[in-house]
C-alpha cells in the first residue's frame, strides 16, 4: 500500500477561500480516485496561504481491470445505426453480446479495461483536477490564458518516494505559465526560503515545520489560540470569542507569532462596537475583555514571522496603524455629536434610497406615518413610535457610518442617546436591522419591533410596486430576508393586524411618490397579490421545517384577515382538530367538495351566482333540507363570537355540527329539483354553506386529511 | 532614509530591472494608474516595463492639514511589468530591502485585495501589502482595462510613499517625514514642502471650487474627448478623459453630486476611458 503527496506552491491565497478549497480538494481527489477504482485508507488536504497540499495513503499499486458495459441499438436496427455503434466502441459485430429485454434484443458491447499501474494514472488525473480546481475566483498572470486563484510557482508530486511526472499548463499560448512537477518545495517566505527536498508525507510535514511553515490550518489555529491565551492570562484578560476571525487570521499566516498591542486610553471613550469593528474588520485584531466583560485597552494579533527584536517594531507599527484609524474614528464620533440626530435626519434628502423609490428622507417620512399607524393598532405610544421611526435612518448621513457602514443602526443608537431621546428610542434604533438572519434575535422591545417591522414593510412594498422582486438566485436588495423578518415579528402575539392591512398602508404611503415619478408601477391590488403570495411562500418555507403541511398553511392563510400571530394558533388548533376528529373532518371536507362542485357546475350552466340569493324557508319541502338550513343558522350564531375572540379549537369543533345534516341532505334531497324556485333555493343553501366554511378556512385548497 | 532617497532608490532599483523610468504625468490625476503609461500601455501584446512617481490627487481626502494621515495630494511610486514575470513578488520584496524595509524586523504580508476602478472600467486581482498591519503597497495583476481584457497580464506595483516613509522613519504624522537629509544645510520636512498646499487646496476643493464652472469644464472635456476619439487621436483624447475624471472628483468633494448622479458621472468617464482604450489599441496595431 502506497502513499501520494501533492503540493501546489503559489502566491498568497485569499484567506476566505482556504477552508472550502481544502474540503473541495479532499472530495474531488477522493471521487476521482474512486472512479478509477483506486481505493485508499485516508485522503487529507492541507492549506496555508501559499500552499494547497494533499496526502493520500493506502493506495494500491495498480488499478483493477474492469469490464465496461455499453448498451447499443436493437439487433434489428438499421444497418447504419449498428455500424455507428460498432465504430464508437471499436468492436466488430461478433465481439458484441446480445441482451434480451421485454423491449427486444439489444446489442451489448463489453470492453475490457486492463489494469494500469497507479503511478501512471495519477499524473493525468491530478493534472486535470488541479488546473481546473474550482476556486470561487481565478486570475490570469503573465502570458497565461487559463486562470488559477493566484500565480502558481511549483508542484511537488511524489508517489512511493518517486516523482510523478506532471505538467500544469495555464494556457495554450506560447509563453503561458507551465509548471513541471518535482520533489522540492520551499519554506517560509522570509524565515527559511531555501528549497526543501521531500521524500514522503511525514518528511514533508516535519521539514516544513522546521522551515517555519505549519501547513495544517487546524494546527495554526491552535498555535494562535494557545499563544494568545498565554499572553492575555498574564494580563488577567480573556479573548473575545470570534471563530470567524480566528479562521481568517489562520489563513493569513504560515507561522503565527502572536503579540499584544496597547490601545491609548483616550480612544477607549469610543463605543465598543467602533473599537471592535476597527480592530476586527480593518486590522484582523482580536478584541480582549477584562474579567467584567468590558473591552480592555489591548489587542491581540498574529504576525507571520519571528523578528530579531522579538517583535518590538512589529508591535510598534501595529499600534501606530490602529492609533491612526482610531483617531479618525474619534474625529468622526466627535463631529457627529456636534449636531442633534434630528438634524442629521434632515440631510437624508441628499441620499437616494433607490433610483425608482425616491430619497431616504421620503422613506423616513413614510416610516414615521407607518410606525404611528402600527403603534395605534397595538395600543402603543404613537408619538414615541413616530419619533423612533423618524430618527432611525439619520445615522446614514453621519461621518462614522460613512467610514464604517457596518455600524448603521448601532451608531444611531449612540447618537440618539447623546441627543437626549431616551433609552427606549435609542435601543429601538440600534436594533432596527435585527434579525439579520434566521439565527439572529429579534429586537428586544415592542418599539424596536415596530421600527424593524415598518422599515421592512416599506422596503418590500416599494420594490414590489416598481416590479423588483427576488428571482431564482438573485436578491440584491435582500427582500427575502426582509420578508422573513416581517414574518418573525408578526408571529408575536401583540401584533393583531393582518398582513394585507399592513402592506396596504405601506403601499398607500408610496402612491403619491410613484404616481408623480411616472414610473411604470403595479396597482395596489397587483402589489398586494404579489406580496401575499411571496410572503406565503416564505411562511411555507419557514414552517415546513416544523413539519407543518403546506396545504394547511395555504388553506388557513388564504383567509386574508387573519393576523399572522393568530394564524399560528389557528394552525395548531386545526392540526389538533384533524388529529382528534380525522374521520369526521374528512367527511366534512368531502361534503364541502360535493356541495361546492354542484354549485359551481350549476352556476356555470345558469350563468349566475347563487351566493347572494336569499333563502326562503317556505320553499324547503324536505326535512333534511330544513335541518341543514337550521344547522347553518345555528352555526352562524356560534361562530361569530368564536372567531371574534380567536377561539379556534371551538371554531373547528363547531363545524362538525354540520356533518349529520349534510349527510342527510345529500342522501335525501335532489338539488336539481324540477321546480325552478325549489332548485334555486337549494343551490342557494349550498352556496351559503360554501361561503360559511370558506370564512373559516379555504377548504378548496385542502388535500385529503 | 529620507523621502527623496526612497524615490531615488526605487528608481535606481527598477531601472536596473530594465524598466523605463518616466517622470510624473503633467496633469492632475487620482492615482498612478491613470498615467497613460499604465492605462494605455497595459493594453495589447507589446512588452512594457515602466517605473515612475505620480503625484495623486484625491480632493475628498483633504483635511486642511489637520489629520496626520490624510492628505488630498500624495505620491505613489508606480511600477508596471508586462507581461508579469514569475518572480515579480520576489523583485518587489527585494526593492523593499533596498529602501531598508527589513523583513527580519517587520511583518510583511500579502492580504487579499481586489482592485477595481469603475471610472477606468478596470479590474485586477492581488493584494494590499501590509507592513506591521499598515498597507504600504497595492499589488495587482490587471485583468481588464477600459473594458478590454488584458492579455498578456501586467503586474502593477503601487507603493504608498508617505506610508513607507512613516514606517521607515518611525513616524505617526506624515508632515514630519524628512524630505531630504536632516543634516543638510536646509533640512526640509514633508510639512515644510506641502502643509500650506494642503490647507489652501482643501479650502479650494471643499469651499471655493466653482461648481458651475466645474460642470461646464467637465462637459467641455467630455465633448473634446469624443471629438478627438472620432479623429482617432487616442492620447490627446485620453488627456481629456483624465481631466474629466479629476473634475468629477472635485465636484464630488464639493458635495454636489447625489448618489444617483454619481453613478451617471462615473459611467460617463468610463465611456470616455473605454473609447480611448479602444482607439489606442486600434491605432497602435
Amino acid at each position: 500500500m502506497s502513499e501520494l503527496l501533492l503540493e501546489v506552491l503559489c502566491e498568497e491565497i485569499p484567506a476566505r477561500f482556504q477552508k472550502k478549497a481544502a474540503l473541495d480538494f479532499e472530495r474531488l481527489a477522493g471521487d476521482t480516485l474512486s472512479k478509477m477504482g483506486l481505493t485508499f485508507t485516508a485522503c487529507t488536504a492541507y492549506i496555508s496561504p501559499r500552499r494547497l497540499a494533499l496526502v493520500v495513503t493506502g493506495l494500491p499499486a495498480a488499478t483493477p481491470a474492469v469490464t465496461q458495459e455499453r448498451k447499443g441499438p436493437k439487433v434489428d436496427a438499421p444497418d447504419h445505426v449498428i455500424q455507428g455503434f460498432l465504430k464508437s466502441v471499436g468492436l466488430t459485430l461478433e465481439d458484441c453480446t446480445r441482451q434480451e429485454t421485454p423491449k427486444g434484443t439489444f446489442l451489448m458491447a463489453l470492453k475490457e479495461i486492463p489494469s494500469q499501474k497507479t503511478q501512471d494514472v495519477l499524473g493525468p488525473i491530478f493534472e486535470e483536477l488541479l488546473v481546473n480546481f474550482p476556486w470561487p475566483q481565478t486570475m490570469r498572470w503573465g502570458c497565461g490564458t487559463k486562470g488559477w486563484v493566484r500565480p502558481v510557482h511549483s508542484l511537488l508530486a511524489i508517489f512511493e518516494g518517486a516523482v510523478i511526472p506532471m505538467t500544469l499548463r495555464f494556457g495554450e499560448k506560447e509563453g503561458a505559465p507551465t509548471i513541471v512537477s518535482g520533489n522540492t518545495t520551499c519554506g517560509h517566505r522570509f524565515l527559511e526560503p531555501r528549497a526543501i527536498k521531500v521524500t514522503n508525507a511525514s518528511d514533508y510535514l516535519t521539514q516544513l515545520k522546521d522551515a517555519y511553515v505549519m501547513v495544517d490550518a487546524q494546527a495554526r489555529k491552535e498555535m494562535i489560540t494557545t499563544q494568545l491565551s498565554h499572553l492575555v492570562q498574564e494580563k488577567g484578560l480573556v479573548v473575545k470569542d470570534d471563530p470567524g476571525l480566528l479562521e481568517e487570521v489562520a489563513g493569513l499566516v504560515e507561522w503565527p507569532v502572536v503579540h499584544l498591542g496597547t490601545i491609548a486610553s483616550s480612544y477607549m471613550v469610543l463605543p465598543p462596537e467602533v473599537l471592535i469593528t476597527t480592530m476586527r474588520v480593518h486590522q484582523r485584531y482580536f478584541a480582549l475583555e477584562n474579567a467584567k466583560g468590558a473591552l480592555a485597552p489591548f489587542f491581540g494579533f498574529a504576525a507571520n514571522t519571528v523578528t530579531s527584536d522579538e517583535g518590538h517594531k512589529v508591535v510598534q507599527g501595529n499600534e501606530r496603524v490602529l492609533k491612526a484609524r482610531l483617531s479618525d474614528a474619534l474625529f468622526f464620533y466627535t463631529q457627529d455629536q456636534k449636531v442633534l440626530l434630528e438634524e442629521h435626519a434632515d440631510a437624508l434628502s441628499k441620499i437616494t434610497f433607490h433610483a425608482k423609490l425616491g430619497t431616504l428622507a421620503q422613506k423616513r417620512d413614510r416610516l414615521e406615518v407607518l410606525a404611528k399607524k402600527v403603534a395605534g393598532v397595538l395600543g402603543f405610544d404613537q408619538t414615541q413610535a413616530a419619533l423612533a421611526a423618524r430618527l432611525c435612518k439619520a445615522d446614514l448621513v453621519t461621518g462614522m457610518v460613512y467610514e464604517f457602514p457596518e455600524l448603521q443602526g448601532i451608531m444611531g443608537g449612540y447618537y440618539a442617546r447623546s441627543s437626549g431621546y431616551g433609552e427606549e428610542v435609542a435601543a429601538a434604533i440600534a436594533q432596527q436591522y435585527q434579525p439579520k438572519g434566521p439565527e439572529d434575535a429579534l429586537p428586544g422591545s415592542l418599539l424596536g419591533l415596530i421600527v424593524a417591522l415598518v422599515d421592512r414593510l416599506d422596503t418590500l412594498t416599494g420594490f414590489c410596486a416598481v416590479g423588483i422582486m427576488p428571482t431564482g438566485s438573485g436578491d440584491p436588495f435582500a427582500l427575502r430576508r426582509a420578508a422573513l423578518g416581517i414574518i418573525r415579528i408578526l408571529e408575536n402575539e401583540m401584533f393583531k393586524v393582518s398582513l394585507p392591512t399592513l402592506l396596504g398602508w405601506a403601499y398607500d404611503l408610496y402612491a403619491p411618490l410613484l404616481q408623480a415619478s411616472g414610473e411604470k408601477i403595479l396597482t395596489k391590488e397587483a402589489t398586494l397579490d404579489t406580496l401575499l403570495s411571496f410572503m406565503k411562500d416564505r411562511i411555507k418555507v419557514l414552517w415546513r421545517d416544523q413539519g407543518i403541511r403546506h396545504d394547511y398553511v395555504e388553506a388557513l392563510l388564504n383567509v386574508v384577515e387573519t393576523p399572522l400571530s393568530q394564524f399560528y394558533s389557528k394552525l395548531t388548533a386545526f392540526q389538533n382538530f384533524v388529529q382528534s376528529s380525522r374521520t369526521k373532518a374528512q367527511e366534512l371536507l368531502e361534503a364541502y367538495r360535493r356541495g361546492a362542485n354542484i354549485v359551481r357546475i350549476e352556476e356555470e350552466k345558469d350563468g349566475r351566482s347563487y351566493a347572494d340569493v336569499s333563502l326562503q324557508e317556505s320553499l324547503m319541502g324536505e326535512v333534511a333540507e330544513k335541518n341543514l338550513f337550521n344547522a347553518l343558522k345555528r352555526l352562524d350564531q356560534t361562530l361569530t363570537p368564536l372567531l371574534e375572540t380567536s377561539r379556534y379549537a371551538e371554531t373547528f369543533d363547531a363545524l362538525l355540527s354540520l356533518c349529520e345534516p349534510l349527510d342527510e341532505f345529500f342522501t335525501h334531497v335532489t338539488v336539481n329539483a324540477p321546480q325552478a324556485e325549489v332548485r334555486q333555493n337549494r343551490l342557494a343553501l349550498l352556496a351559503r354553506l360554501k361561503v360559511r366554511l370558506e370564512k373559516v378556512a379555504a377548504f378548496s385548497t385542502l388535500e385529503d386529511l | 532614509m529620507s523621502f527623496q532617497d526612497i524615490i531615488l532608490t526605487l528608481q535606481a532599483f527598477w531601472a536596473k530591472q530594465g524598466c523605463v523610468v518616466l517622470q510624473p504625468y503633467d496633469m492632475e490625476m487620482g492615482a498612478g494608474t491613470f498615467h497613460p503609461a499604465t492605462t494605455l500601455k497595459c493594453l495589447g501584446e507589446t512588452p512594457w516595463s515602466v517605473a515612475y512617481v505620480q503625484p495623486s490627487r484625491r480632493p475628498t481626502d483633504g483635511r486642511y492639514g489637520d489629520n496626520p494621515n490624510r492628505v488630498q495630494h500624495f505620491y505613489q511610486f508606480q511600477v508596471i511589468l508586462k507581461p508579469s514575470p514569475a518572480n515579480i513578488q520576489e523583485l518587489y520584496l527585494k526593492s523593499l530591502k533596498e529602501i531598508g524595509l527589513d523583513a527580519s524586523l517587520h511583518d510583511i504580508r500579502f492580504v487579499e485585495d481586489n482592485w477595481e476602478s469603475p471610472t477606468l472600467g478596470a479590474s485586477g486581482l492581488g493584494w494590499e501589502v501590509w507592513c506591521d498591519g499598515q498597507e504600504v503597497t497595492q499589488f495587482t495583476y490587471f485583468q481588464q482595462m477600459g473594458g478590454i481584457e488584458c492579455a498578456p497580464v501586467s503586474g502593477e506595483i503601487t507603493y504608498g510613499l508617505e506610508r513607507i516613509a512613516c514606517v521607515l522613519q518611525g513616524l505617526e504624522n506624515i508632515f514630519e517625514i524628512k524630505w531630504n537629509d536632516p543634516k543638510s544645510p536646509t533640512p526640509m520636512t514633508y510639512g515644510d514642502v506641502f502643509l500650506q498646499n494642503e490647507r489652501e487646496s482643501s479650502a479650494y476643493n471643499f469651499e471655493h471650487a466653482d461648481v458651475t464652472k466645474l460642470h461646464r469644464q467637465f462637459e467641455d472635456a467630455e465633448e473634446v474627448c469624443q471629438n478627438l476619439l472620432a479623429k482617432g487621436l487616442s492620447l490627446p483624447a485620453y488627456e481629456q478623459c483624465v481631466k474629466a475624471s479629476h473634475l468629477f472628483n472635485l465636484l464630488d468633494a464639493r458635495g454636489v453630486i447625489s448618489v444617483l448622479e454619481r453613478a451617471s458621472f462615473i459611467a460617463r468617464v468610463r465611456a470616455l476611458a473605454k473609447g480611448c482604450c479602444e482607439v489606442f489599441l486600434g491605432e497602435s496595431r
